[in-house]
């Protein structure tokens, strides 16, 4: 195999045959994986999509080289078409990356007002249980007046305001 | 810059008051910490946020006489404090101050920042600061530069001289309360929460203080962490000079009552292109 003054003519050409059933085989275990983990409900249908999606445009340009080629070195002038491969998947898994970054972002944003609810609940009820006849529970009896009227608590969005008026 | 507060309020001693006292494993210290505030401050209600602590902090606290909302695990200093604001606002509190579980913070110093916030005429927050005489114990030098650039940005931003923004002794009105309860910030807040105030048009003052050094000597940031907190504070500040009007305050389905407190909340807040 000569490299010598091959570059265009190697760019012309569609991917060497073995390099196509490697790229069938690894694309088509990927749909496969894919399908099991929604199969089995591991995988959220949107990322599931999307996944699929990916693995599907690779089966198919795996299958079509033309179709590669003419993307890759007719359409965007790429010197060789694998580059335009390359280029391709880091751009999609820069763009994942970043969209899992912000999802992470606000799952520990719900989290954290979750945590803070639960909290609130939490000491409500230990409150409620320390003042009434509730059931027993672990809390020791709270003698600090901040836990003697739970009751008003709850309309405290606008009541408050209205308290301080006088 | 000088709005009367819509609701004047002829003596302090009718307020209620709230310390608002983030902890997370802090054993004993955090039972010295209530039961001074209750000694040195009986007009203080005590809430201690417990920040998912694994060694009885919450139990400690109270056993010490305070009220104590547990986390079920570590939310950070922002979420914690915050807790704390949502449980001052729930609760109907007028005034809600900031004390570290750590020990840090005197209590002494409640009545001057008490009479800083006024009535509601003077400030809408004041907090201590270190750096208007002696702060009380040896600054580190690290925290003191970082501190000094905090300093100078945050002056710049708020055209008001901040020389501590990384102090968390701070007391805050009905308004300050309001606004922490609906957003915080997160990692290292304190800094992030003057620009916020700023941006709201709540009107800040300080207060020089003594601070003890931290009560185990450790600080919450050490050295590898201090990198990462200059450029995370830098950049939210860089951040919230675009970000539109990070809360819903001044929503106008609010409080009238509110609402006739005018441009003091309601005004274009210069952080965003209304």
């Amino acid at each position: 195999m000569s490299l010598a003054g091959s570059l265009l003519p190697l760019a012309a050409e569609p991917l060497d045959s073995r390099v196509r059933i490697a790229a069938v085989v690894a694309t088509a275990i990927m749909v496969g994986v894919v399908l099991e983990l929604v199969r089995r409900r591991r995988l959220a249908e949107r990322y599931a999509l999307l996944w699929m999606l990916v693995s599907v445009a690779l089966l198919v340009l795996a299958v079509w080289t033309q179709l590669l080629n003419w993307i890759a070195v007719d359409l965007l002038h790429f010197e060789v078409p694998a580059n335009f491969l390359f280029v391709a998947a880091a751009a999609v898994g820069f763009v994942l990356l970043l969209h899992f970054s912000v999802a992470t972002s606000r799952l520990a944003d719900e989290t954290k007002v979750l945590a803070q609810e639960v909290a609130r609940l939490d000491a409500e009820l230990r409150a409620a249980h320390a003042n009434g006849a509730g059931p027993p529970s672990s809390a020791p009896p709270a003698e600090h007046g901040e836990d003697s009227p739970p009751v008003e608590a709850e309309p405290s969005l606008q009541e408050p305001r209205g308290s301080r008026a006088p | 810059m000088a709005k009367r507060d819509p609701v004047p309020l002829s003596s302090t001693h009718a307020l209620r008051k709230l310390a608002i006292v983030p902890a997370y494993n802090e054993g004993e210290m955090i039972q010295r910490v209530v039961r001074e505030l209750r000694r040195e401050a009986p007009d203080f209600d005590v809430v201690v946020i417990n920040d998912g602590s694994t060694d009885g902090t919450g139990e400690l606290a109270r056993a010490a006489g305070a009220a104590v909302i547990t986390h079920p695990f570590n939310l950070g200093i922002g979420g914690a404090v915050q807790s704390g604001y949502k449980y001052a606002l729930r609760e109907g509190y007028d005034v809600a101050v900031q004390v570290d579980g750590d020990g840090q913070h005197k209590t002494e110093y409640l009545p001057a920042l008490l009479e800083a916030l006024g009535t509601g005429s003077v400030a809408d927050m004041v907090y201590g600061s270190r750096f208007r005489g002696d702060p009380g114990y040896k600054v580190p030098l690290g925290r003191r530069v970082g501190n000094l650039i905090f300093s100078i940005v945050l002056t710049t931003m708020t055209r008001q001289r901040i020389t501590d923004p990384t102090s968390g002794f701070r007391m805050t009105n009905r308004r300050g309360i309001e606004l922490f309860a609906r957003d915080y910030p997160h990692d290292f807040p304190e800094v992030e929460a003057i620009l916020m105030l700023h941006a709201h048009r709540l009107r800040i003052h300080e207060v020089p203080v003594r601070m003890n050094a931290r009560g185990f000597g450790r600080s919450s940031i050490d050295y590898p962490r201090s990198a990462y907190y200059m450029a995370k504070v830098l950049l939210a500040l860089f951040v919230g000079l675009f970000r539109r009007r990070p809360t819903p305050l001044d929503d106008p389905a609010a409080d009238p009552e509110d609402l006739s407190a005018g441009p003091a909340v309601s005004g274009p807040g210069e952080a965003k292109g209304s």
